[in-house]
């Protein structure tokens, strides 16, 4: 039984599929599946090792959008469906060890609507069970359905944290998708006061540190944003007390963008970039931070 | 610290054995004896070291009355009695019942009592009971003499210290006092293990599966399908089974590896034909604490008539049901369970016995619909999934017709439904594997008791115990959240 025992943990701490042991500068990892696992534990250790910045949001910063095209080395730390307060806690484990450079907020109503964890990935027993555990049964399981289905394998670029597009959306007419959605549409843009709290915590700690903050308000095609208009401004003015002034701001929802909204090539869906519309934002992100 | 936890099998448990078979080996059976009564406080101190001072009052004060009481004649054993039964009752009422009352008082008066939040202290409602029938015992003079640390060990013994089962002085002094519990087993240690083992594994890898879609049923579903509503409370029904009798099992494991045995606490009772068969073979030390302690009395106060019985068993069932929870959901739970026992007893009297499989039927269901109170936050809850049960929010989910499921892909559509929601494709196929088996072990297979009973430490019975532990070692390591039902009492 200890023999047992001894040799599956060893061989996972052999494998270090999440960079936890040993110095893992220099070094590239990539997510097979679980992001919320796989991202909370590199946080602890890959991500500050390799790593001077971070760009953090829900899933419309996460799917498509390579922070390769940012100055300096930013990791897309985003969750799919996540929020707030889960992003928090991946975001405390790398200004433990790292100081940042760069800190990149993708903010979406999204993220300040609740601050539940909405799994137990981001879990500190996550490091117990990587030694192993059923988790690491399934995690190896994903592993050979990524190597032996490519084509479904959204993570297949992920070494700087970011994945592809859904394969149920690539062929989707999006044009006919957004004016579909038009009179149903509706945003929930209530913010939840402990998610506004964790918000204000991560711009408060990253100031401390002198990080360069860059906030941008995820664009939404122009004919959903007029119903949700009101609303929108609404949010806009529940987050403005925790902003600094001269802090870096870029609203994707104005006027001054509207060459980016009315273009429904920018998306793959009403909610999410396509790999143009996130080459565009990144381009204007860049110039942004490089200002 | 809880049995499925690696702190616990992996440190404490190898620490305190081999201290005390090292302390029995170089004659030290006194000094044995204290390391187990040290380690056990030292286990119950781990949840919260404040209450150690409780547990340690409780014990000295039951000690100190119950050897007063026995020295005295008359109405002054009787007042030490009283004294002993008010300090038990008083302990339990205020760190259980306290808000209870307070929050019922506010209800009926309108008097805005603030409640006080008290922690409930682990396994009180345990070794209150233990040690009230100890001292009922003393009274009635039917209990030996023993010393101050038999009286400890007795109490916090720390296999059954926090969810029991709850033993009996009868049973467990002589054990203590004996000399064969001081000797090493090898046949003891080998059926400890694999009793450990099966414990282990029913609550760590089967009834935590089941939890899942109980939580998503009970907790997070505003309505609830027939189908839901079924595969929900049958879950229940399963986790508790599997959790409190995969606890007692660990308990009983663990105590006969320091030769001691610990009388078996739950015996197939999903196989039950009736409901008094049913509470033979569920939570059978609280059964016969509740017999000897409650109904007992009763009957003899009463008066011994068909009548004065029934009323008997329905007090019985209503204090039982109280011990549970201090809830009026619990309450009602018990009043079922008097009832359908008063039920039972009046059919039999009418001496029409009819097929075992309809008795099995309506014992179970029974059973299975009770329980849905006890899982309930409130009767709100219970309603929502009763009401499911028989069909007043529809068959299916919305959006889901038989068609739809009835394919070669019913798996991936049974999957759809909300009750699994949060459950990946692989969990739902474990999930499902292991319901499968499950059933089929409560209702056909041999119980950890009955395979105790037929053990021999052969490489058959190894096998099992290394993969029983491998697997649950597997689960207890995963990061899913984990719950105890019967901590809560």
């Amino acid at each position: 039984m200890a023999v047992l025992c001894v040799g599956f943990v060893g061989f996972n701490v052999a494998m270090n599929e999440f960079a936890m042991y040993g110095d893992p500068s220099g070094q590239e990892y990539r997510i097979w599946g679980y992001e919320r696992a796989t991202k909370y534990l590199f946080s602890q250790n890959y991500i500050p090792a390799n790593f001077d910045g971070l760009l953090i949001g829900p899933s419309a910063s996460d799917v498509m959008v390579d922070t390769r095209r940012l100055p300096g080395r930013i990791y897309n730390l985003s969750l799919n469906g996540g929020n707030v307060c889960e992003l928090k806690a991946l975001f405390d484990n790398v200004v433990q060890k790292r100081k940042l450079k760069r800190l990149v907020i993708c903010l979406s109503p999204y993220i300040l609507k609740d601050c539940e964890m909405k799994t137990a990935e981001i879990d500190p027993g996550l490091k117990q069970s990587i030694l192993g555990s059923v988790f690491t049964f399934r995690f190896y399981l994903k592993k050979a359905k990524a190597l032996t289905h490519p084509e479904i394998d959204v993570y297949r670029e992920s070494w700087w944290g970011y994945r592809l597009n859904d394969p149920g959306v690539r062929g989707l007419d999006v044009a006919k998708a957004i004016r579909t959605s038009v009179e149903s549409y509706t945003l929930d843009t209530a913010i939840d006061p402990e998610a506004l709290e964790a918000f204000g915590s991560i711009l408060a700690d990253a100031r401390k540190v002198g990080t360069e903050i860059l906030i941008y308000h995820h664009p939404i095609p122009a004919p959903l944003f007029d119903r949700v208009a009101g609303r929108y401004d609404e949010f806009r003015q529940g987050v403005a007390p925790l902003l600094a002034d001269g802090e870096k701001v870029v609203d994707f929802n104005t006027k001054q963008y509207q060459w980016f909204t009315d273009d429904y090539d920018n998306f793959s869906d009403p909610s999410h970039l396509s790999a143009k519309g996130a080459g565009k934002l990144l381009d204007v992100l860049r110039q942004a931070l490089e200002l | 610290m809880l049995f499925n936890s690696f702190v616990f099998i992996i440190c404490f448990l190898p620490v305190v054995f081999a201290g005390y078979t090292l302390l029995n080996r170089r004659h030290l059976p006194v000094a044995a004896k204290g390391w187990l009564v040290f380690s056990s406080l030292f286990f119950y101190g781990w949840w919260n070291v404040k209450y150690v001072p409780l547990i340690l009052v409780s014990i000295g004060a039951n000690y100190f009355i119950a050897q007063t009481m026995q020295s005295k004649v008359g109405k002054t054993r009787k007042a030490w009695f009283v004294c002993g039964l008010v300090f038990n009752v008083a302990l339990l009422c205020y760190f259980k019942y306290v808000d209870f009352f307070l929050a019922n008082l506010n209800a009926l008066t309108g008097a805005g009592f603030d409640l006080l939040h008290i922690a409930l202290p682990l396994g009180i409602s345990f070794f209150t009971l233990q040690q009230l029938a100890f001292q009922i015992d003393a009274y009635e003079n039917i209990v030996e003499s023993h010393g101050l640390l038999d009286y400890f060990l007795f109490v916090s013994f720390f296999p059954q210290l926090v969810a029991g089962p709850i033993v009996h002085h009868k049973q467990m002094m002589p054990q203590f006092e004996s000399l064969r519990s001081k000797v090493f087993s090898y046949d003891n240690v080998c059926a400890g293990l694999f009793v450990f083992s099966i414990g282990l594994f029913k609550k760590t890898v089967v009834a935590d599966t089941f939890s899942l879609a109980v939580r998503q049923g009970f907790d997070h579903l505003p309505s609830l399908s027939l189908m839901e509503a079924w595969l929900a409370s049958l879950s229940y029904s399963f986790q508790i089974y599997f959790d409190f009798s995969g606890y007692s099992d660990m308990a009983i494991g663990l105590a006969l590896l320091f030769n001691i045995n610990i009388p078996v606490n739950f015996d197939s009772p999903f196989k039950s034909a009736s409901l008094i068969e049913f509470w033979n073979r569920w939570h059978i030390t609280l059964s016969n604490f509740i017999n000897a302690y409650l109904y007992t009395p009763f009957v003899r106060l009463f008066g011994f008539s068909f009548s004065k019985s029934l009323l008997a068993i329905l007090l019985s069932m209503f204090i039982a049901g109280f011990w549970h929870g201090a809830s009026w959901i619990f309450v009602f739970w018990g009043v079922l369970h008097g009832v359908g026992i008063c039920v039972n007893h009046l059919w039999k009297n009418l001496r029409r016995p009819i097929p075992g499989w309809l008795a099995w039927f309506i014992t179970f269901n029974f059973v299975n619909v009770t329980l849905v109170f006890f899982r309930s936050r409130n009767f709100a809850d219970a309603f929502k999934v009763l009401g499911g049960m028989v069909g007043l929010d529809g068959l299916l989910p919305k959006g889901i017709s038989a068609t739809y499921l009835l394919t070669p892909q019913v798996l991936f559509r049974l999957k759809e439904l909300p009750i699994f929601t949060g459950m990946t494709f692989s969990d739902f196929l474990i999930n499902s594997a292991l319901v499968l088996g499950s059933v089929y072990v409560v209702f056909f297979a041999k119980n950890a008791g009955e395979l105790r009973r037929e053990f021999k430490p052969t490489a058959k019975h190894l096998g099992w115990t290394v993969a029983c532990l491998a697997l649950s070692f597997l689960f207890m390591n995963s990061f899913a959240e984990k719950e105890f039902l019967y901590f809560e009492f």
